[in-house]
């Protein structure tokens, strides 16, 4: 999971996996997707007891950027 | 969803190991946790473990004790490099991990300079509770090069 300066620079890149080209998303995108509370909740004392609903909340915004399917789950 | 139940000082353990890296950049070895813990060496060493299983992104360098990874930070140097407030002590998991730092340091400026895997030169990304301040380049992307659904994460190819 890498950041890289553009599309193009993904799939030039020697160990570029075509069937991954869904993943390719703006660093915003990305930075979105993450304040998920699986990624933003993780000092909260009972963080652990809620990583499954947390991780829906992923899914969701991925949902909204667009991404769903069997790549993501 | 229902919520799981983690014993509660394995929470504990896995909170206080985030805050260590936190504040000095690398994981605590389970003996600096035993005394932040007031458990014993051997419990803590339970401890951490057992809350690396319980988390996600939290795993340990091939067969030791001494903590590797623990989500959004990597214990050992990476291609991301993460600088708070202007002090570059830390290092993201992966790219996108590094995106997920802002939110363990609230009201910090967080700046990241990832290393692009196709040319060598840099992403930064600069972020603040959560926020994207700025981008350079504009184009930056984050890629996975795995399908997330693998599970894949703690694996080295969830990473290339």
């Amino acid at each position: 999971m890498n950041l890289f300066r553009s599309e193009e620079h993904v799939t030039r890149w020697s160990f570029y996996n075509p069937d991954s080209h869904q993943s390719i998303m703006p660093a915003k995108d990305w930075a979105y997707a993450l304040g998920a509370g699986v990624f933003s909740r993780r000092l909260e004392p009972d963080y652990l007891d809620n990583i499954e609903p947390y991780f829906e909340e992923f899914y969701e915004r991925l949902a909204e950027l667009g991404r769903a399917g069997g790549f993501w789950r | 969803m229902e919520p799981a139940v983690v014993e509660r000082d394995v929470k504990r353990a896995y909170r206080e190991t985030l805050l260590f890296l936190v504040e000095k950049g690398r994981a605590p070895h389970y003996t600096e946790l035993s005394r932040i813990l007031g458990e014993s060496a051997d419990r803590a060493l339970e401890l951490q473990h057992a809350a690396a299983k319980a988390g996600i992104g939290s795993w340990f360098l091939h067969e030791t004790d001494f903590v590797e990874c623990w989500a959004p930070f990597s214990s050992i140097p990476t291609n991301h490099l993460i600088t708070i407030d202007g002090d570059q002590r830390w290092y993201g998991q992966c790219g996108l991990e590094s995106l997920a730092v802002t939110w363990v340091v609230p009201d910090r400026e967080v700046r990241i300079d990832s290393f692009c895997l196709d040319c060598a030169e840099t992403v930064t990304v600069i972020q603040r509770n959560g926020e994207v301040v700025d981008i350079d380049p504009v184009e930056a992307v984050g890629h996975m090069n795995e399908p997330f659904s693998s599970g894949n994460w703690d694996d080295k190819a969830s990473f290339l």
